[in-house]
């Protein structure tokens, strides 16, 4: 396999930051990203789009496969066990603690110049499959046919030891306590008096000064309806939605911060330092402790949910799962037993947009010299989307 | 969407946890801290920079194949 073949797949996206003396800095966002990827499912059998996909997108890959089933279950009207939906939902969100854990581990020791603590990490990759082996028999989350099992107490146990993980190496005080911080001064002390990674990095950004760095007006994407994305799916401009999307003209957002902007310490941030670095820095953390009580309340519901979906056979069918780095949407048409269409729209081409939250933050990004604007720069980037490569040029 | 590339590791530096991949012509340094008991040989799926996990030469092949027929490269060996 050659480069060019290698960079096709991997993609890259493109980041100028042009700056004028006697202007603002102007951004330029492109992206060689493979989003038409998709197109590959079409004339195979909805059996071959659910084994193709974890391995074609294996980086958000329970994602993915849940936003794939849910689309096909509705196309095929297929009725499912009580509680499947709850216990995919559940899955998602230990990728996401996942994929949430590895990006502190990994890189914030790189941004915060510290030491990458390595006895951290195997646990982690492990994490999704031991919760699919707990709930599914075979570990089969994702096939047309999955069981679960009736002995919830092993995914219970796992939950527990997430939530021992979390305080042990991330929080360094049980989650519930770190949650009840509804005021900057005490995310503050709580910083200044915990040895951690996480207290070290909200530490530095507020010693340095970055707390209001990278500030952005972007609106947080809503609710959006399935009728009207169906017509954009099917629109004869979809290729062009897929790449650079906009809702009712309008660029937004898609990240942890969407989801965690009514939490009380997020709402807090966002009053003293509005949608600015600090406010989007914790506002992973606040996600990322709030998972193993969101797993508890989907387990607790297992047993006694109503799964009824809406049945689409007629039309194409549309699925929203909310992935660790934000909104990824499946678009899926099924005729005769085989896939006539499939489109994903994936959050990074939201966050990415030429118009979209990148450029608009980075534009307001102010260093003293050149080290601190990248280091900003990477940083600013990281809390946003951690998942993506790309390449910065500074003018 | 973001897609990890199957790769072989040729070369490991235990003491940094850093590996060098290939994946066909192409070369990548790479972080292998995720994982435990990687040996020169085995394959990895590599996404921005790190080892994601480890996986067969058959998962490997399979997965080049995938890309191939999506289109996305014209070549099927690792």
């Amino acid at each position: 396999m050659k480069t060019e073949s290698v960079n096709a797949i991997e993609g890259k996206i493109s980041i100028i930051l042009r700056r004028n003396e006697n202007a603002p800095a102007c951004v330029e966002v492109t992206s060689s990203r493979p989003v038409h990827a998709a197109k590959f499912l079409i004339g195979k059998t909805p059996e071959q789009a659910l084994s193709i996909i974890p391995m074609l997108f294996s980086i958000c890959g329970v994602a993915q496969s849940c936003a794939a089933i849910s689309c096909i279950e509705q196309q095929l009207q297929l009725e499912n066990a009580p509680g499947i939906h709850h216990a995919r939902d559940l899955l998602v969100l230990a990728e996401t603690a996942r994929e949430h854990l590895l990006r502190i581990f990994l890189d914030w020791p790189r941004l915060f110049e510290l030491e990458v603590n390595q006895q951290k990490l195997p646990f982690l990759s492990s994490l999704v499959n031991d919760f699919k082996s707990a709930l599914f028999e075979q570990g089969q989350a994702f096939s047309l046919d999955s069981n679960m099992h009736d002995d919830i107490s092993v995914a219970e146990a796992l939950i527990d030891q997430l939530d021992c993980y979390l305080q042990d190496q991330v929080f360094c005080i049980p989650l519930q306590q770190w949650l009840e911080f509804k005021t900057v001064d005490s995310l503050h002390n709580w910083s200044k008096l915990t040895d951690c990674l996480a207290a070290h990095s909200i530490l530095t950004i507020c010693e340095h000064g970055w707390t209001t760095q990278g500030f952005c007006q972007l609106g947080q994407l809503p609710e959006l309806n399935q009728q009207q994305l169906l017509d954009r799916f099917n629109a004869e401009n979809a290729s062009q939605f897929i790449q650079q999307p906009d809702w009712q003209g309008k660029q937004y957002e898609t990240t942890s911060l969407s989801r965690q902007f009514n939490h009380p310490l997020i709402a807090c941030l966002h009053r003293e330092f509005d949608t600015s670095l600090i406010t989007r820095w914790v506002a992973r953390l606040v996600e990322l402790a709030q998972i193993p009580q969101q797993m508890r309340a989907l387990l607790q519901t297992i047993n006694n949910t109503d799964n009824t979906q809406d049945a689409h056979s007629g039309q194409s069918a549309i699925s929203q799962v909310e992935a660790a780095r934000g909104r990824l949407i499946h678009h899926v048409k099924i005729e005769q037993q085989l896939i006539t269409n499939y489109q994903i729209l994936a959050p990074t081409e939201w966050n990415f947009h030429p118009q979209g939250l990148i450029a608009q933050s980075l534009v307001n990004i102010k260093a003293k010299d050149e080290q601190e604007l990248k280091q900003l720069i990477r940083i600013m980037i990281n809390a946003i989307d951690p998942c993506v490569g790309y390449h910065l040029d500074i003018i | 969407m973001c897609l990890a590339l199957p790769a072989k590791i040729v070369a490991i530096d235990h003491a940094l946890a850093m590996a060098t991949a290939a994946v066909g012509e192409v070369k990548k340094d790479i972080s292998i801290a995720l994982l435990e008991d990687v040996q020169v040989g085995d394959f990895v799926l590599i996404h921005v920079g790190y080892a994601l996990n480890k996986i067969s030469p058959q998962e490997a092949e399979k997965t080049l194949q995938l890309f191939a027929e999506a289109g996305l490269t014209q070549e099927l060996q690792p």
